[in-house]
């Protein structure tokens, strides 16, 4: 058997790294192109216990510099950190008065 | 260079679906030095297409049948490669695992091979269009059961009780941190382990996209979803149902179940009764 087992690995040494089709890119697809509405942190009322960025499907919410900060380039505007955060820190904003504020 | 995600945020899972988010969790527990698998499902939308893939680490895409067998092939070549610290998760939906993948997951257990397989359970068929499964609740209105489904779903649990697991757990995407918890424990463990993850779905299930976390909380509260966990023989119940009379308000949160008459909304909540009252009492059996 460990004879067996020898033979065997030198075999998938000698093999080249890579077999057959692989993935050689990691998925990006600017998904913020799918949102209506934004969520938005009024940062005065957040306490930053984190509950927000937990429950976050995409994981777009991070705490960075003691606030939290969320990626609108990829968050799809599911609203569950606007449901989920304890405080009701988050306003949910129709994109299209986002833009009208010009940000 | 920027560091690698896990599971990378540009993909295309629906806006709120909680398998992703169960993804996320699972790999922010064990971490890059891990192998995954997902059978074809919503899961592998992560693994991706073309030469895109979703996973920041080693994933292979299976066949829908046979997802654990794949698990037990690459756990034992790490075991000759004498990788110990490499961990294998099968990531696989509700029909890849209560009725299609089923036996292999059978024979997977009994072989004892070390891989963790966690079971996505949104309740039906969604990468294909929302078909019933085994695991969808009496009285769901599917694709194929379009004015609700007749039959009481499978308690995969129940039954993968008579196996040889290292350990077994239920989990819902209502409560993240319990599921870390579990997750964290089946990597500690030298042999197959089942974890059951309550994932509902905003597109199948008929709710609004931010009602994901609070519906699979309402189950959790209303025990339509129990959390338990067995390990060494013993059965422990994570937390008590609160109040049965709430199912009602759990199954109206969604419009799958607008076609509900009020009988068997009378049998779903009997039948979540009983369920529990079958676990307390297994609970304080010595099992193996
Ligand atoms: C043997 C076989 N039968 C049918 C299919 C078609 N199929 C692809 S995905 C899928 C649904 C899987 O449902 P589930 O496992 O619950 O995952 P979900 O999409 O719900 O996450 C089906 C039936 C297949 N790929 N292989
Ligand atoms: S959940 Fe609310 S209070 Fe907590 S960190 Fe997020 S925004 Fe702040
Ligand atoms: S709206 Fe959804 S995707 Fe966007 S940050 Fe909130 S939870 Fe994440
Ligand atoms: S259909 Fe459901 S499970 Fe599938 S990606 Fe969409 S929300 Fe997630
Ligand atoms: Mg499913």
């Amino acid at each position: 058997m460990q004879k067996l087992v020898q033979q065997r690995l030198k075999k998938l040494e000698a093999m080249p790294k890579l077999i057959g089709p692989v993935s050689v890119k990691v998925s990006d697809v600017p998904t913020g192109t799918w949102r209506y509405r934004r969520p938005v942190i009024r940062h005065g009322d957040c306490v930053k216990c984190g509950i927000c960025a937990e429950y976050c499907p995409c994981g777009v919410i991070e705490k960075t510099e003691g606030k939290m900060v969320i990626d609108y380039t990829y968050c799809k505007g599911c609203g569950i950190c606007t449901t989920e955060c304890p405080k009701k820190a988050i306003d949910f904003v129709l994109e299209s008065e986002c833009n009208k504020e010009g940000d | 260079m920027p560091e690698l995600d896990l599971v990378s945020k540009g993909m295309t899972t629906c806006q709120g679906c909680a398998m992703e988010l169960i993804a996320r969790a699972a790999l922010e527990v064990l971490g890059p030095k891990t192998i995954t698998m997902t059978p074809p499902s919503c899961s592998a939308i992560i693994t991706g297409n073309g030469d895109e893939t979703g996973w920041g680490i080693p994933c292979v895409q299976t066949v829908l049948m046979s997802l654990p067998a794949f698990a037990s092939g690459v756990s034992e070549a790490l075991k000759i490669q004498g990788k110990n610290d490499v961990k294998v998760m099968g990531y696989a939906g509700d029909g890849g695992t209560f009725d299609i993948g089923f036996q292999a997951l059978s024979g997977a257990i009994e072989r004892g091979h070390k891989a963790i397989y966690i079971c996505c359970n949104n309740e039906a068929y969604m990468n294909t269009g929302g078909q019933r499964s085994s695991a969808t609740t009496i009285g769901a209105t599917t694709k194929t059961t379009p004015t609700g489904k007749k039959e009481v779903s499978k308690n995969i649990d129940f039954m993968l009780l008579h196996t040889p697991l290292a350990y077994q757990a239920t989990a819902s995407v209502g409560d993240i941190r319990d599921f870390k918890r579990k997750v964290a424990k089946a990597a500690e463990k030298d042999g197959p382990c089942f974890i059951h993850v309550m994932s509902p779905c905003p597109s199948g299930w008929k709710y609004p996209t931010d009602q994901t976390i609070a519906i699979a909380k309402k189950a959790i509260r209303s025990g339509m979803w129990l959390l338990w966990e067995r390990e060494n023989g013993k059965i422990t119940i994570n937390r008590k149902p609160a109040d049965f009379d709430a199912i009602p308000e759990y199954l109206h949160s969604q419009k799958r179940f607008s076609r509900l008459d009020d009988e068997t909304t009378e049998k779903i909540i009997a039948e979540a009764r009983t369920r529990y009252q079958t676990l307390l009492k297994l609970s304080e059996l010595e099992l193996n």
